[in-house]
């Protein structure tokens, strides 16, 4: 008993302190708070619901929180390049998206995959591509540009398409589908697509330009940066992805909805800011978006498995979003201003 | 030639934003264009109708300013109007006197208003995130508080006071428009003139220097928060006059219409460039022109669409920032 016991232990302490600094570094990352919270909430939501990862529930969960972690992707390259950058035209925009590819594409004979995808995404670009041209060479604040695009797309989506409408095109309904008996859906080749782009776009060092620009704007300039350029990049890659969003928003709820768009611009805001980006620019990636978009739809899906009356969700979600970014913002203040301290415990 | 003949207009268009020149100019502008072509648009009652609008907006507005000129951005105006209108109709319903109910509704939103300015320069968190979260929570406190249903009664003074018809004294002006000018010149004087509107400034210019010169980051930021909150219950306390009664979501118009106004007058987003004087201009011209583009009878999501174009173009004519080159 005693002797198993013993050599269990001598490998455990030999480990622990390659294990300590792999904690050390572990916290001091600026998704350590937001990884904790996805873990505790899915474990909370389990020993509420535990048939929550069962096939039926899975797809639906996901379905659901597709968007708006395409949201939270779309917001990033615009907050990432500095200057003030933000997208607040991220939700109307994909709002239109889903507007276009029902009212505008499916009349008009265009609602085959092939055709209207790419459509989609090149509408996206272009919203992404006039915000960056009104930004970089317009040289207006970012957030006076995008609250103009958003009035503008969210008017515009209720002018084409007054009422809801039914009648999605074809990929809609693959992509409210799912592979292996619901274990696999199909919305999440959206999220793989974005991860794709993502990835190529860091691999080619446009990810660093941006970065440069965003972290010191007048640095990048004198080592040769086209900022103007950079910028204009940055928010049309954002549009992009807000049309993967778009398309994964008529998958979802199967219909052109004028209304459902402009809802997900704080959302997107949100789950950027709690996956530990800085909102000033030049840090950050897409991995905590998506994590903290994860953490808001976890928050919302507890609440709703509690029974907790829907007035009460608002109540809750704004004051578990405010306690999180304090957290995150502690943890990230306490983590970097004694960058050794954590090396030597 | 053509890099000095833009740089050249650029100063003087700075200038002219500065002094609220471009702002007079673009109220008139769109005045002479809504009485030329809708009729009864420049009427005298159609102007009153404007000028309570306008000061509704105004005030929601000034304490957007404020907390703009930190380098802030207050998102959670409209709850807090919205938590104005019903406290007001609620606690007049239930017998509350007047005075004990402005208090306590200014005093709420004082306190909301504290709470984000605290939190956001505590710890150190972008208001943006702080307000939604707040707003968020304020929303859906009233939401509870109210069923989501039209509740109370506004008091019957109130009603005279924001009545476009009404008259203040021998001035053809609602008691309202009276207050929001009132309100905004005092605000101007206090910016101008005393040591926490300086301080205001020098925080929202460049808040390591404020540190330096021993201006408090918390205590600028919680009289800009406070003041915004207050101002925000204000205005949501006046609405009910207007309304007559207390809805949870009547300051949602004021969302993006609050900044548009602080924009459109040609203030800063950035911080430390504004006044409360240029957000009276921008709240007068975005009222003119939001009911120029109800008299050409578009559906509103036209209206918005337009709106959204406008805005863009109206900062585009004064607001562009400095080439990045001439920054260094």
């Amino acid at each position: 008993m005693t002797i198993t016991q013993n050599a269990a232990a001598r490998p455990l302490a030999q480990a622990a302190p390659r294990g300590a600094r792999i904690a050390g570094a572990a916290v001091r990352s600026p998704l350590a708070v937001v990884t904790a919270m996805v873990v505790a909430l899915i474990a909370a939501d389990l020993a509420v619901t535990p048939t929550m990862f069962s096939g039926g529930h899975l797809a639906g969960s996901v379905n659901l929180l597709v968007p708006t972690a395409l949201a939270a992707i779309a917001g990033v390259p615009s907050i990432l390049s500095g200057g003030g950058g933000l997208d607040l035209s991220v939700g109307p925009l994909l709002g239109f998206v889903n507007v276009f590819a029902v009212a505008v594409l499916m009349p008009h004979g265009l609602g085959s995959g092939w055709i209207s995808i790419p459509l989609c995404l090149l509408l996206g670009a272009l919203g992404g591509a006039v915000n960056g041209a009104l930004v970089a060479y317009g040289r207006l604040q970012p957030i006076v540009v995008t609250l103009g695009t958003y009035l503008f797309l969210a008017g515009i989506a209720l002018v084409v398409l007054p009422q809801p409408q039914g009648g999605a095109p074809g990929w809609a309904g693959f992509l409210s589908g799912a592979w292996l008996g619901g274990y696999l859906p199909h919305s999440l080749v959206l999220l793989l697509a974005a991860a794709l782009l993502w990835l190529a776009l860091r691999r080619l060092g446009f990810v660093r330009l941006i970065t440069a620009v965003g972290s010191d704007t007048r640095a990048a300039y004198t080592a040769g940066v086209d900022v103007a350029a950079v910028r204009l990049g940055a928010y049309t890659i954002g549009g992009v992805f807000a049309a993967l969003a778009g398309l994964g928003l008529t998958g979802l709820i199967g219909s052109g909805d004028p209304t459902v768009g402009p809802q997900y611009t704080l959302t997107a805001m949100a789950a950027v800011a709690l996956g530990g980006n800085a909102l000033a620019g030049g840090r950050g990636g897409i991995l905590g978006p998506v994590l903290g978009a994860a953490t808001l739809f976890l928050i919302q899906s507890l609440l709703s498995a509690l029974s907790v009356s829907s007035l009460w969700i608002q109540v809750v979600y704004g004051a578990v979003l405010l306690a999180a970014i304090c957290l995150n913002s502690v943890v990230g203040t306490a983590t970097r201003a004694r960058p050794g301290a954590a090396g030597g415990a | 030639m053509h890099r000095l003949l833009t740089s050249l207009r650029s100063t003087r268009l700075g200038r002219f934003a500065g002094s609220g020149l471009v702002q007079l100019l673009s109220i008139l502008v769109i005045f002479l264009v809504g009485r030329s072509t809708v009729v009864g648009y420049s009427s005298a009652s159609s102007l009153r109708a404007m000028s309570v609008l306008a000061a509704f907006l105004g005030i929601a507005a000034m304490g957007q300013t404020l907390v703009v000129l930190v380098g802030g951005i207050d998102l959670s105006i409209p709850a807090v109007i919205g938590a104005g209108n019903v406290m007001a109709s609620k606690l007049t319903g239930q017998g509350v006197s007047s005075p004990v109910m402005i208090a306590a509704v200014l005093a709420t939103g004082l306190c909301i208003g504290l709470l984000n300015g605290y939190v956001s320069s505590r710890f150190r968190v972008p208001p943006l995130i702080v307000t939604l979260a707040t707003g968020s929570v304020v929303g859906g406190a009233v939401l509870l508080w109210t069923n989501a249903a039209l509740t109370g009664n506004a008091p019957s003074w109130l009603t005279g006071f924001t009545s476009a018809a009404a008259t203040t004294g021998p001035l053809p002006l609602a008691p309202v428009v009276v207050l929001w000018l009132v309100l905004a010149a005092a605000g101007e004087y206090a910016l101008r003139r005393t040591r926490p509107g300086r301080a205001l400034y020098v925080n929202g210019v460049n808040r390591e220097a404020a540190r330096l010169m021993l201006v408090s980051d918390r205590a600028v930021l919680s009289a800009a928060f406070g003041c915004s909150g207050v101002c925000a219950a204000l205005t949501g306390l006046l609405l009910a006059g207007f309304t007559g009664s207390g809805l949870f979501d009547v300051g949602s118009p004021y969302l993006f219409s609050a900044i548009a106004a602080v924009v459109i007058g040609g203030n800063s987003l950035l911080g430390g460039r504004g006044s409360i004087l240029r957000c009276v201009l921008g709240a007068a011209a975005l009222t003119e022109l939001t009911t120029l583009l109800v008299g050409f009878s578009l559906s509103a999501a036209a209206q918005q669409a337009i709106l959204g174009i406008v805005v863009v173009a109206v900062v585009a004519s004064y607001g562009r920032e400095q080439h990045i080159g001439g920054r260094i």
